[in-house]
């Protein structure tokens, strides 16, 4: 052996000897499903996350132990809270695997960009967690909800958020970069998803909350929020929420539903939307014209109405056409007379056109953003009705 | 067969034999420390003194009495004598035995007698005939024990060099098919042969084969390992740079490839060179079942490379480093499991993993009917009961189990040891720097593989340096009808394999 | 120095891996700071640029005359002319490998293993590099066979899985602040990693063939190129200028966003794996061409044993070489490209300059002799 190798030998030696520097057993992690965060009446920050309890999870034999748990910390800053969490809990808090962040309403109203910070920043964090604002309720009891059906709440939440988006459209999930590049783009002010509980919120920390069939206190998806940059203002309807997702092309499947006859009702269900949305300059000043399509089967009859005739069928889809632009027409007149923040990103459409007159007015851009001319065009396609032609009616 | 070579390892002294009959005789007893398998027949032809001296057990007894001892004692007395030119008579016309030569040195005249000749001494003569009688119990050709096949011959070869170029010769039937013998160890004075195509093997590789062979002076030669080790271009490297198997036909397709093989007696490993990196992935039976499953199973093969190779640190570098890699509903299943096990996950799949190796040595070592109870002891003892006893968790078995099966599915033993080896530096390297660690000895070992050299072949050759009409038969193997010339990087000559037009219809 | 070649091919494949090495972590983000979601332009045009200057290194290889750069520079410049202008050419390439080394550091204890010690980071990756440069230019040249189809394979597979991603108005407005800014950003490219391709003045005496090897040159350096704008364009596509901006390896944040089928997440460690193997052959190109350029600057015959002390140099080198990564960023922002230039450009515009006139010197006798 000569004295080269020697030395690699040596320093081999020493690195591999000496190190494990970073390594973390599985047991050793807390693994943090969400997490909420809030300001509390001191001015300092409130931090609550919800760690699984794997061996509860993941068992034949379950106990009556929780398959989650709360932990809560406060401190001047995010970070500090974090590490002030572990006096509480036993186990390092493990970040990667978060699900979900819900801001509280106080922190939000103040604006939110300072505290997503700390979850861009640390490596921990990987980009695909939802944020949400919990309305009407602290962070600390919305986490503490038990559910029924899916043991971790951040999961139940989670899912929730997708099912709505893609069959009901009244909300849509907002991960954590979507939210910052909204943020930062002048043209464009976002919108978060709202949690709500259902039912009394100390029955729901309870496990006789998910003992019972028909759980008393359960987690909710509710509309959107608007925010103006980083601070939230107010709320959509659900009916103003589906013509924002319409708007934006957001809107994957939903229903609409209108009155006919005397006591009908039609529901058509929407399959498709296709959106395009473009910036026109007349006279130098800027209209946005959004064109949608929709494509929908008739779900649910209950009027006397002849689905065999054409004629039915385009009145179907003239009613159709009438109310979704109701609701896109709903949206954008809370936003630009209730809230004055551009939600749908018109700021960036007129910026890709027109660069030069963007600058002019992106300064300003949301006090602009209220005068803007909207011209909407929605065109409906029934295409199919089901398995049955005819409303099932009694002969009379 | 040509003649022997000159031979390396020269005697001390060259000693002449003595004229007398029991002068060479007695000499020869002294010098054999009268050992009892030495046996000597004295006689006398027309009054010539005569002796058959021969060792019992390597000479076939039949050849002896038939056509030696008979036609000398009975057959020469019967005509007339022919008394001053006795000797050269009877070495031209008197025995009817095919091999026949002349001896006129005791060293000579000694290795020839324990390699199962028989001499044949007269009185008044310095020389000896030295009568090819060589034949002892052996075992017969029989199926191959560690390299089994489902379709393909089963054969074997054996411990006696002959019958293993028997088996080579009756596979190739070309004149061009050259058999080198040699011989190597002081005191075994083992039979090497070097078998290879003339005119398809390229001569620098037959030329250093030769010339490392003729470097080696040892004493003994037991195995073809003994020359393996002599031979082989890398030292210190893990991976074998010399090919060996029991299978005639994985031997003479190397042969064919324009290869050197080199049997040696004693032993039915035979040795092929060059050998490189993709040689050990394949297998003979590689050719014999059809095309795309012949493809599937090389890129199983590699797949399971890498299975067995970086499974253990893989599972090591993602449950300690990198969860956030880990599915979650994977990830919360991993984490219950790891609950209560008292060790770091490190230790955990070295413990198993040693286990595993323990298991396997004692599996080969103990007698058949004892193996299955070490198998039992492994499967429940080990794997059942560790985890209930909360010792190491499910996952790491299975994780063990698997790397265990995959190293199983090379048909090269070495290179299954290889990566035995190299699986515990790759699993310290992913305990302490995870992933970038486990990169960087991948790295590593690639760099290592790329400066290999087997027989001034590069070894990972042709992948690297890449030869693009070679992959027909590396990762994938076309039908026969495709692999129109023999591999370049083995040889540059003689390159037809395939007329393309054998497959128009 | 032994008589190791390597292949017109793999010569092409260091020449990818090296401009890809590093600059795939460090460039996107200072690029669409300065030019937006025109940040791609930018790369275009100093690839464009890169080319031309590689057309330069060819002239200059050629009239080298199957010397390396160092041994060509001495026999123009003589004994201690020559020696001077070598001493910056290899002290450019040592602290480049240096920095190098530093930029690996920095992701992994950035991105991957936060608590381990930077140093510790960096004698493992030298300690293999060093392996890599004392087995030679040739296993260097095969391993960048071996690896090359796995980059190849990771990088399509990457782009395939983000596809879905992709946001066509985020390149919108094409230009909205003129071309002044992305003529700016692009001497960053040009800078790193175009400049630094003067390593490779030290490795193309060994390839063989003589007339490939220049398309290899100029092929790898449009591939690479075009690599580094495939990755630059698919963070805006993406993430948008303003977040491409914002993070520190966009490429990487890019790559935590491959989700397939829900399942396959968390892919950024593999695609890391190709930023590690691309920086690997960067770093051993540069370690190799530095080891050797320096033994042929003292006249030894080897280079394997300058290999371990220059390696522990160069360990507390890249440690001590920017104290964190704010100094770093405006340092490779302001002071690379003219730093890069003297020695990319001129030192070989000179050295092009005397080897013209040596030329020169040499045909004409035979002239008047015919």
């Amino acid at each position: 052996m000569n004295l080269y190798s020697k030395a690699i030998f040596l320093a081999v030696c020493l690195l591999l000897l000496s190190g494990c520097w970073n390594s973390k057993e599985l047991d050793d992690l807390g693994i943090v499903v969400a997490v909420g965060i809030d300001k509390t009446e001191d001015d300092q920050f409130l931090l609550v996350t919800q760690v699984i309890n794997p061996s509860e999870i993941a068992t034949d034999a379950p106990t009556t132990r929780p398959p989650v748990s709360i932990y809560e910390s406060t401190g001047d800053s995010l970070f500090e809270a974090f590490r002030n969490m572990t006096e509480k809990s036993p186990r390092k808090m493990y970040l990667s695997q978060l699900r979900l962040l819900v801001i509280g309403r106080g922190l939000a109203e103040e604006g939110i960009l300072p505290s997503l910070d700390a979850f861009y920043r640390d490596h921990e964090f990987r980009t695909a967690f939802f944020v949400t604002i919990a309305k009407d309720t602290g962070v600390k009891d919305l986490l503490k909800v038990l559910t029924p059906y899916e043991k971790i709440p951040a999961n139940k939440l989670m899912h929730s958020m997708e099912a709505v988006q893609r069959s009901l459209g009244s909300s849509k999930g907002v991960v954590i970069d979507e939210l910052i590049g909204q943020i930062l783009s002048k043209g464009q002010s976002p919108v978060l998803p709202g949690l709500l509980i259902d039912g009394d919120s100390d029955i729901g920390t309870a496990i006789e909350n998910i003992e019972k069939i028909d759980a008393p206190t359960q987690l909710r998806i509710d509309n959107l929020a608007v925010m103006e940059e980083d601070r939230l203002i107010g709320w959509l309807t659900p009916e103003e929420s589906k013509g924002l997702n319409y708007i934006t092309g957001d809107m994957k499947s939903t229903t609409v539903s209108y009155p006919c006859g005397d006591e009908g009702l039609i529901s058509v269900e929407v399959l498709r939307t296709d959106k395009s949305s473009k910036a026109k300059f007349e006279d130098g000043d800027p209209t946005i014209s959004i064109e949608l399509e929709l494509e929908g089967n008739v779900g649910e009859l209950d009027c006397p109405i002849d689905l065999t005739k054409a004629e039915s069928i385009e009145t179907i889809n003239g009613e159709v056409e009438k109310r979704v632009k109701q609701k896109m027409e709903a949206a954008i007149k809370a936003a630009q007379e209730d809230f004055g923040s551009d939600i749908f990103g018109f700021g960036n459409l007129i910026h890709r056109k027109n660069p030069a007159y963007w600058k002019t007015v992106e300064k300003s851009w949301n006090s602009k953003f209220k005068e803007l001319k909207i011209d909407i065009q929605v065109k409906a396609q029934i295409r199919r009705k089901g398995n049955s032609t005819q409303p099932i009616t009694k002969e009379e | 067969m040509k003649g022997n070579k000159t031979n390396h390892i020269t005697p001390p002294d060259a000693q002449p034999l003595h004229s007398s009959l029991d002068d060479n005789v007695n000499d020869l007893r002294t010098t054999l420390g009268n050992s009892s398998d030495f046996v000597t027949r004295l006689f006398s032809i027309h009054k010539t003194s005569a002796a058959i001296l021969y060792m019992d057990g390597l000479v076939d007894k039949n050849t002896v009495q038939n056509f030696i001892l008979e036609s000398l004692m009975l057959e020469i007395p019967a005509k007339r004598p022919i008394t001053h030119h006795l000797y050269e008579s009877i070495k031209k016309a008197n025995l009817p035995i095919g091999e026949l030569s002349e001896v006129e040195d005791k060293h000579d005249l000694l290795k020839k007698l324990l390699s199962g000749d028989t001499i044949l001494l007269l009185d008044k003569e310095t020389k000896a005939l030295s009568i090819s009688t060589k034949g002892w119990s052996d075992r017969g050709v029989q199926e191959a024990t560690s390299e089994s096949v489902i379709r393909g011959p089963k054969e074997a070869f054996t411990e006696t060099i002959r019958t293993n170029t028997a088996l080579l010769r009756r596979k190739i039937k070309d004149p061009d098919l050259r058999v080198e013998a040699k011989t190597i160890g002081r005191k075994t004075c083992t039979d090497v042969a070097m078998v290879y195509l003339e005119g398809t093997a390229e001569k620098e590789v037959i030329e250093q084969v030769n010339e490392r062979l003729d470097q080696i002076d040892i004493d003994a030669v037991l195995e073809s390992g003994y020359i393996e080790e002599f031979i082989q271009d890398a030292q210190y490297s893990p991976f074998p740079t010399v090919y060996n198997s029991e299978k005639p036909d994985a031997i003479a397709g190397g042969i064919l490839e324009g290869r050197v093989a080199i049997l040696i007696d004693g032993t039915p490993n035979v040795l092929l060179v060059p050998a490189l990196f993709v040689n050990f992935m394949q297998s003979s039976e590689d050719y014999y079942q059809r095309a795309d499953i012949g493809t599937l199973v090389r890129l199983l093969r590699l797949f399971c490379f890498s299975v067995a190779l970086f499974m253990p640190s893989l599972y090591i570098a993602f449950t300690t480093f990198h969860q956030e890699m880990i599915p979650p509903p994977l990830l919360i299943s991993l984490a219950s499991q790891r609950e209560g096990v008292p060790f770091p996950a490190f230790v955990e799949a070295l413990m198993m993993e040693l286990t595993f190796e323990v298991l396997r040595e004692a599996g080969i070592r103990l007698p058949k009917p004892v193996g299955s109870a070490v198998s039992i002891v492994g499967a429940l003892v080990l794997g059942q009961s560790a985890v209930q006893a909360g010792l190491v968790s499910p996952a790491m078995v299975i994780v063990v189990a698997i790397t265990a099966i995959s190293s199983f599915v090379f048909p090269a033993y070495n290179m299954a040891i290889s990566i035995r080896i190299l699986r515990f530096p790759m699993m310290i390297l992913a305990a302490t720097f995870g992933l970038f660690g486990i990169i960087l000895g991948m790295i590593a070992i690639v760099f290592h593989l790329s400066s290999l050299k087997s027989f001034g072949k590069p070894y990972m050759a042709p992948l690297a340096p890449m030869i693009g009409k070679d992959q027909k038969d590396v990762l994938i193997r076309l039908p026969h009808w495709g692999l129109l010339s023999r591999p370049s990087f083995f040889t540059k000559s003689d390159q037809k394999r395939v007329d393309s037009t054998s497959k128009e219809r | 120095m032994d008589n190791q070649t390597i292949s017109p091919r793999q010569f092409m494949f260091l020449v990818i891996l090296f401009s890809v090495g590093s600059s795939i972590l460090i460039v996107p983000t200072p690029l669409t700071a300065n030019a937006k979601q025109d940040a791609w332009m930018s790369i275009s045009i100093s690839v464009a640029v890169g080319l031309i200057l590689v057309v330069l290194y060819n002239h200059i290889a050629t009239l080298m005359k199957g010397q390396t750069f160092v041994q060509a520079t001495i026999s123009v410049f003589g004994n201690w002319l020559g020696r001077v202008l070598l001493f910056f050419y290899l002290s450019f390439l040592y602290i480049l490998a240096s920095l190098v080394l530093r930029n690996i550091g920095d992701f992994m204890t950035t991105q991957i293993i936060p608590e381990t010690p930077l140093q510790f980071t960096h004698i493992l990756f030298l300690i293999v590099v060093i392996w890599g440069a004392y087995l030679g230019l040739e296993a260097i040249g095969r391993s960048s066979e071996m690896f090359m189809p796995w980059v190849v394979l990771l990088l399509v597979f990457f782009t395939i899985s983000l596809s879905p991603q992709i946001k066509m108005e985020n390149l919108q407005p094409v230009l909205s602040n003129g071309i002044v800014p992305v003529l700016e950003t692009s001497t960053f490219v040009i800078g790193t990693p175009l400049l630094e391709m003067v390593t490779f003045l030290m490795i193309i005496p060994y390839v063989k063939d003589g007339k490939t090897k220049k398309r290899a040159w100029l092929l790898g350096t449009f591939i690479g190129g075009a690599v580094l704008t495939l990755i630059t364009l698919l963070c805006i596509l993406i993430l948008g200028s303003d977040l491409t901006a914002l993070n520190t390896y966009p490429s990487y944040k890019l790559a935590q966003k491959i989700n397939i089928a829900g399942f396959l997440e968390g892919l950024e460690i593999i695609i890391a794996i190709i930023w590690m193997i691309t920086i690997f052959f960067k770093m051993v190109i540069l370690y190799y061409s530095t080891t050797v350029g320096i033994a042929q600057f003292l006249t030894m015959e080897d280079h394997r044993p300058l290999l371990l002390p220059l390696g522990m140099g160069m360990v507390v080198l890249s440690i001590i070489a920017y104290p964190d990564v704010a100094y770093f960023e405006t340092f490779i922002n302001e002071t690379w490209f003219p730093y890069a230039m003297t020695h990319g450009l001129i030192i070989p515009l000179i050295v092009w300059a005397g080897l013209l006139v040596k030329s020169k010197k040499q045909t004409k006798p035979q002239h008047d002799r015919s």
